[in-house]
């Protein structure tokens, strides 16, 4: 009755000291993003992880136009050529330059977790702003602190439902571990439209922009004035 | 016996058909087209419109715009071009700023950088590639992007186009229901 989360293939397990090889990962968003991508016709997908062919190549077989903007350039290259423990933060402040409302969805991978809490916040009032109202944005969040140094990652979409985690290099850029209720108040203006813990301990969650009418009637209940 | 190709590398006329003067540093005879291919060399750097009508790898520096009607275009590893390039194929090893169109296919390398957007029906992206900008693999957009809109009688009218089902779909999971979704909050 109960199903459990384990990746599919045989291999190092994402511990604490940082597994070497590829593991692939059930995963258990996707298919929903999918799902909801094929029913709007020419929807926008934005890709802000590393550049992998074969996951533009998926949301354009859904029928999706998509753009790549890979953003976590940055910590990849340091991971490439450094090694050891790298420091905390993703130098620098994220940007998106695409028109307000552009996109019905965005990859974002764990790039949050390279975000101090003031860039995170920041970045993910960009993304409100780039998000369609209804659209949807999906993120990984390490959950756990033994997990901080787990290596800078790629992302590879091998099936609809299942999804390689390529860690890259052997640098260990210290991750951030946010919480729940931290997520929830970086992502003002999002819900939670599905959420859940994978096996090796990182959240998958994807967060739909709250329509305008459904942001209006809340606004309306808490502060009538407003 | 099978191979047709053989037929074709010696065809008379087929190094006729570019002057091969446009272009700098080697030429090289193609490995097997109707064309030969010409280097633009490392050292070289061209401002302005690049046209031809044979096969090109570019290891230099070229600004503005290059159109080569339904040849190949290679952007050498130390290639830096500052331009829109209309291809048949488009093979990017070094850095590309500009927007590619291609009518067969756009290929980015490993070593490749491309910040521009591509049109192209089919398009190859090696994991580590850089590149920023969107994808649009609308069949013959390339075609139109480079040649003169057609009269309005030549234009054809729109066939209904038949509902393609993705491969995806079929092998979507359904939902899981009950204890799978563990709420974040």
């Amino acid at each position: 009755m109960f199903k459990r989360r384990v990746p599919d293939l045989p291999g190092p397990q994402t511990g604490a000291a940082g597994g070497a090889g590829p593991v692939l990962q059930t995963s258990h968003a996707l298919p929903r993003l999918a799902r909801r991508l094929s029913a709007s016709p020419h929807a926008r997908v934005l890709d802000l992880g590393s550049v992998v062919g074969g996951n533009l190549q998926f949301f354009i077989d859904l029928g999706c136009k998509v753009t790549a903007d890979d953003q976590q350039r940055p910590v990849e290259t340091a991971s490439l050529t450094s090694s050891g423990v790298t420091g905390a933060d993703w130098k620098g402040h994220p940007r998106l330059d695409y028109a307000s409302d552009s996109f019905e969805a965005v990859l974002v991978w764990d790039f949050f977790d390279f975000l101090g809490p003031q860039e995170a916040r920041s970045f993910s009032r960009d993304l409100h702003r780039v998000v369609k109202a209804g659209g949807i944005v999906m993120a990984y969040f390490t959950s756990r602190e033994t997990e901080r140094r787990e290596p800078s990652r790629r992302f590879r979409i091998t099936a609809a439902d299942k999804i390689e985690w390529i860690p890259l290099g052997a640098a260990r850029p210290l991750r951030h571990v946010y919480q729940n209720r931290d997520i929830e108040r970086m992502f003002e203006g999002f819900r939670t439209h599905f959420a859940v813990v994978l096996q090796n301990g990182s959240r998958e969650i994807l967060l739909e922009k709250k329509r305008p009418l459904a942001a209006a009637s809340d606004g309306a209940k808490s502060s009538p004035s407003a | 016996m099978w191979d047709k190709k053989e037929g074709k590398d010696v065809a008379p006329g087929s190094f006729a058909t570019g002057t091969g003067y446009a272009s700098t540093g080697q030429s090289l005879p193609s490995s097997g087209g109707n064309s030969r291919l010409v280097n633009i060399g490392q050292t070289i750097f061209i401002k302005g419109e690049l046209t031809g009508t044979e096969d090109l790898t570019i290891e230099g520096r070229v600004e503005g715009k290059i159109e080569l009607k339904d040849h190949n275009l290679t952007i050498g590893p130390n290639g830096k071009i500052k331009a829109d390039v209309y291809a048949k194929s488009i093979v990017i090893t070094g850095e590309v700023l500009g927007n590619a169109f291609a009518s067969e296919r756009v290929e980015i390398t490993n070593s490749g950088v491309l910040k521009g957007d591509i049109t192209s029906p089919r398009i190859v992206i090696a994991d580590g590639a850089q590149f920023k900008g969107s994808v649009d693999m609308d069949k013959g957009a390339a075609n139109r992007e480079s040649r003169p809109a057609q009269r309005p009688d030549q234009i054809k009218p729109i066939q209904p186009v038949k509902d393609e089902t993705p491969a995806y779909k079929n092998v979507m999971p359904q939902p899981v229901h009950g204890n799978s979704a563990e709420k974040a909050r």
